[in-house]
């Protein structure tokens, strides 16, 4: 590993030689454990460290990764970087000015975690998986976990310097069921939904009772689906659990409020949006008892941060506002180039990859309903949970998701489990059909580490919270 | 520009690390680098340019029966990654001691010797952005240009050692008319600038049709022709653990039925494993080598699955020199009868399906799948384009698209080489013909 006492003095030597120079130095290690029916799959360590500069000569800025972390690889990657900025001077599509970045004080946060011994943990994760292998009916059983620890210094030539330091812990558990001929899978919450950010004392920190307890109701609710008939189809009520909550929020309000999908940089890969630049203070989202928030400052969740990669300062910021479309989710560039409103999200996945707008933490503000009176106003409707299947189209506007469990809401009572439930609709329609948020009492934090996105491609980890809610008149089904 | 390790470097390194090993310690090491060049387009100009040299090291260390792997990234410096991988070796020692013994263990061994490299020669950034912004004058074009060299190798203490180099780009952009859409593509090793206007205009031609009036199509089933881009879609969905043995062992292929032999395709569909083309390492992340051909499905019916080492050991199989993960590396899908010239008049009435979008299983055990079409998709009459379509969801199980419904595959073939830029770039191709399909279904 290199010191950054060498990155410092690199960056003295070479930060006079561009018009604007910022170095953004990660290092990033983590920790893999995975366990299926009861001993260990992989051990894996990651130590990841690298620099990403950004250079700007006469307004063309360019970017240059590097893991050489020697002092000529360094110089080699910025004359490299310098090169491209200077050659692509007269075709690129926007011009910055470097000032418009400013200057910013450090901050630490606390340091490094971890489980304390090895062995132990190793040890816990396989009973674990045992005991969903052990379950009857069960055909396969996994448990991965991995932490993480990572710290970033940004540089910039006029005088910013940021430090941050988080630990991070990612768990997905899950197990599959197999009765005659059918296959049922179901997961804690989804495909790694328990990641988010810890306190270090907390960091592998496995609560023995809990997961045996969360392991019993798995394998029972897994025998319950392989039991069950499927999802009916028709329109109907539709009651979204917190972990299903997270993907809906996900794919039909975060990303088509990406600024830069909004401004066409996306149209090759993710895709375009149809919110228009014009829609913001104007567009009824969602009915009047929508109100979603980019907040990278609720503890615990997994994209909280305080500064962006810009080094812009995140704070809470409301997107929409009861129902009324507010603000987008665009970091300093998108905000120049379009003239809106936007939120400190310029963020890339590693040191290897330039920063573009992405989610951080987006979550839907609990109302006051609570579980009980949402299921009793409900005379024909599904209550679905954990996200399984997700399709969108490129203008995040027709959508498909389906659910690992649900049971159905008859005459105001939660009676028979369905398997393999879905729903389609259409994101405005189907927001403007919400007609009752759950109160903090239902309301959970999940995370993920895998929203992919960009060209070159990058997957980043982004939070999602939110209570229970219900949309009225859906269309829903099952499977085959 | 290049300042990625060199074979006799990584030789060098593995030997000085191979010394250090002691009783019956084993280590192996595998190294995906590249140094990249990315030139991210919007309305025809750059938007975003980067340049990122990356050298991973995976170590994998072995003893008494256990093993545990560690990341990190090298430089330019022989001494300096000596010491990183000496602390690397120093963790990995400890990480073993909590590991009980691997059941289904695979010790190193020496899958031999080979290297390959393929060189390029590649464009003047500066003058390809001009060339763009003269030739999308009245066209907006986006997307991705990237280029530049690769390496994959593998060096293992008992002798093993394989090198694969290649140097080449692709550029993955599409144009746009307001909304509509035509998707372009051009990869290769040498690059040629009337090859690559050849494409920039025959993308300009599919966006002149999208012009054409748009035509209502109502949720149904239809006849549908799924270009190679859309066969390529559809048939990239069951890499997702489609034919991994482990995975159908554990009820989560959606070929299940079909290695069950409950359920059968068309006898006009078989799928391959091909490496013949040789632009993909043939060597695993253990440095086994996969046959040149394995056949996956053959004439409508399962044939063999991607099996790894390791998946072999503990469900008592034959391995075929699989990754870790028995995903396919280099498809080739055999092709079929119809002419593509002829493909409208097979089509008649339907539609014709350039791309499609965001496909993911609506019901995995099943074989169903969910997904947008996307890009240049036309309503066909009379084995006449009629106009373009406004985006379908379809829902539809792969036994019978791929099954009864499977009219016929195109003479031809296009390839598809690997795109995906997550973290690193990575080897892979498919090969494909268009599919002409009968009564596919399409959802509101």
């Amino acid at each position: 590993m290199q010191s950054q006492e060498n990155i410092y003095n690199l960056f003295k030597l070479l930060k006079d030689s561009c018009d604007w120079l910022s170095f953004r130095h990660l290092n990033e290690n983590s920790t893999w454990h995975t366990s299926r029916d009861g001993r260990t799959e992989a051990l894996d360590r990651v130590e990841n460290q690298g620099l990403m500069m950004e250079v700007v000569v006469e307004g063309s800025l360019a970017y240059g990764g590097t893991s050489d972390l020697s002092p000529e690889g360094l110089k080699a990657c910025f004359e490299q970087t310098r090169q491209l900025a200077e050659q692509l001077g007269k075709v690129q599509l926007n011009r910055f000015d470097p000032s418009s970045r400013g200057r910013f004080q450090s901050r630490t946060d606390s340091s490094s975690g971890g489980p304390k011994e090895l062995g132990p943990w190793i040890e816990f994760h396989n009973q674990l998986s045992a005991k969903l292998k052990g379950g009857p009916n069960v055909l396969s059983a996994s448990l991965a976990v991995g932490w993480q620890d990572t710290s970033s210094l940004y540089l910039t030539s006029d005088g910013g310097q940021i430090e941050q330091t988080y630990q991070k812990l990612f768990r997905d558990q899950r197990l599959t069921g197999s009765l005659d001929s059918t296959l049922q899978t179901r997961s804690d919450h989804g495909y790694f939904a328990q990641s988010c950010r810890q306190e270090s004392e907390a960091l592998g920190a496995d609560n023995f009772d809990q997961d045996m307890a969360t392991a019993e109701r798995l394998i029972s609710e897994v025998n319950e689906l392989l039991r069950a008939p499927d999802c009916p189809e028709g329109p109907r009520d539709l009651l979204l659990a917190p972990d299903q909550m997270m993907l809906q929020i996900h794919e039909s309000i975060g990303h088509p409020l990406e600024l830069d999908r909004i401004l066409g940089d996306e149209r090759n890969y993710a895709g375009w949006s149809f919110v228009k630049p014009e829609d913001f203070g104007r567009l009824q989202y969602g009915s009047p008892l929508l109100n979603v928030v980019f907040d990278p400052n609720l503890e615990g969740e997994l994209a909280s941060y305080e500064f962006d990669d810009s080094g812009t300062k995140a704070e809470k910021v409301y997107l929409i506002r009861n129902g009324l479309l507010v603000a987008g989710l665009g970091g300093s560039e998108s905000q120049l180039r379009s003239g809106l409103k936007g939120v400190a999200n310029f963020r890339a996945q590693s040191w290897n990859r330039a920063p573009i707008d992405r989610m951080a933490n987006i979550n839907l503000e609990p109302g006051t309903s609570s579980l009980e009176e949402m299921i009793a106003s409900v005379e024909k409707g599904v209550f679905m949970h954990t996200n399984l299947s997700w399709s969108i189209d490129d203008y995040r506007n027709k959508f498909q998701f389906g659910c690992e469990y649900a049971r159905l809401i008859e005459d105001g009572r939660l009676t028979s489990v369905v398997k393999n439930p879905n729903y389609r609709s259409n994101t405005i329609a189907f927001w403007n059909s919400l007609k009752a948020v759950g109160n903090a009492s239902t309301f959970e934090v999940y995370g993920t580490p895998h929203c992919g996105k960009g060209e070159p491609n990058q997957v980043i980890q982004v939070g999602h919270a939110s209570p229970v809610c219900l949309f009225k008149d859906i269309d829903v089904f099952g499977g085959s | 520009m290049s300042h990625l390790i060199s074979h006799p470097s990584f030789q060098q390194l593995a030997q000085s690390l191979f010394g250090t090993l002691t009783g019956d310690e084993s280590l192996s090491l595998h190294l995906q680098a590249e140094h990249s060049r990315f030139l991210r387009f919007n309305q025809a100009r750059v938007r975003q340019a980067t340049q990122v040299l990356q050298m991973r090291l995976t170590l994998n260390l072995q003893a008494a029966g256990r093993e545990a792997k560690m990341d990190c990234y090298l430089g330019s410096e022989l001494g300096l990654n000596r010491q990183t991988c000496l602390k690397a070796l120093e963790q990995l020692r400890r990480n073993l001691k909590a590991l009980a013994p691997d059941p289904y263990f695979v010790a190193h061994e020496n899958h031999g010797q080979s290297s390959a490299c393929h060189s390029a020669v590649l464009p003047n950034l500066t003058e390809l952005s001009q060339l763009l912004q003269s030739q999308t004058l009245h066209v907006d074009l986006a997307g991705l240009y990237c280029e530049g060299p690769m390496i994959e190798a593998q060096l293992n203490s008992k002798g093993l050692d394989h090198w694969f180099e290649n140097n080449s780009f692709f550029f993955d952009f599409s144009l746009y008319s307001g909304e509509r859409a035509a998707k372009g593509f051009y990869a290769g090793h040498q690059w040629r600038e009337e090859e690559f206007l050849a494409h920039l205009q025959s993308t300009k031609d599919q966006l002149q049709l999208l012009h054409l009036p748009l035509c209502a199509v109502s949720p149904g089933n239809y006849r549908c022709y799924l270009a190679p881009a859309a066969a390529y879609d559809f048939l990239g969905l069951l890499g997702w653990g489609g034919f991994s043995f482990g995975e159908y062992k554990r009820g989560q292929s959606c070929l299940g039925p079909l290695y069950d032999k409950t359920a059968q395709l068309s006898p006009k569909l078989s799928l391959e494993e091909n490496f013949s083309k040789g632009l993909v390492p043939r060597f695993n992340s253990s440095g086994e080598i996969a046959p040149k051909r394995i056949a996956l499905i053959e004439g409508g019916l399962g044939a063999e699955l991607l099996v790894s080492s390791k998946t072999a050991k503990e469900y008592q199989a034959q391995a075929n020199g699989a990754s870790d993960y028995e995903s396919f590396r280099s498809l080739k899908v055999l092709p079929g009868q119809l002419p593509s010239s002829e493909v409208l008049k097979a089509l008649d009435r339907g539609l014709y399906l350039s791309q499609l979008h965001y496909l993911n299983y609506s019901d995995r055990p099943k074989g169903r799948i969910t997904g947008m079409t996307r890009y240049a998709c036309f309503w066909v009459d009379g084995g006449q384009i009629q106009g373009p379509i406004k985006d379908l969801r379809f829902d539809e199980s792969l036994y019978r698209a791929l099954g009864d419904n499977l009219i016929d595959l195109t003479q031809e073939t296009e390839l598809f080489p690997n795109t995906s830029t997550y973290d690193s770039r990575g080897f892979g191709l498919v090969e494909t013909p268009g599919l002409l399909i009968d009564d596919f279904s399409f959802k509101a």
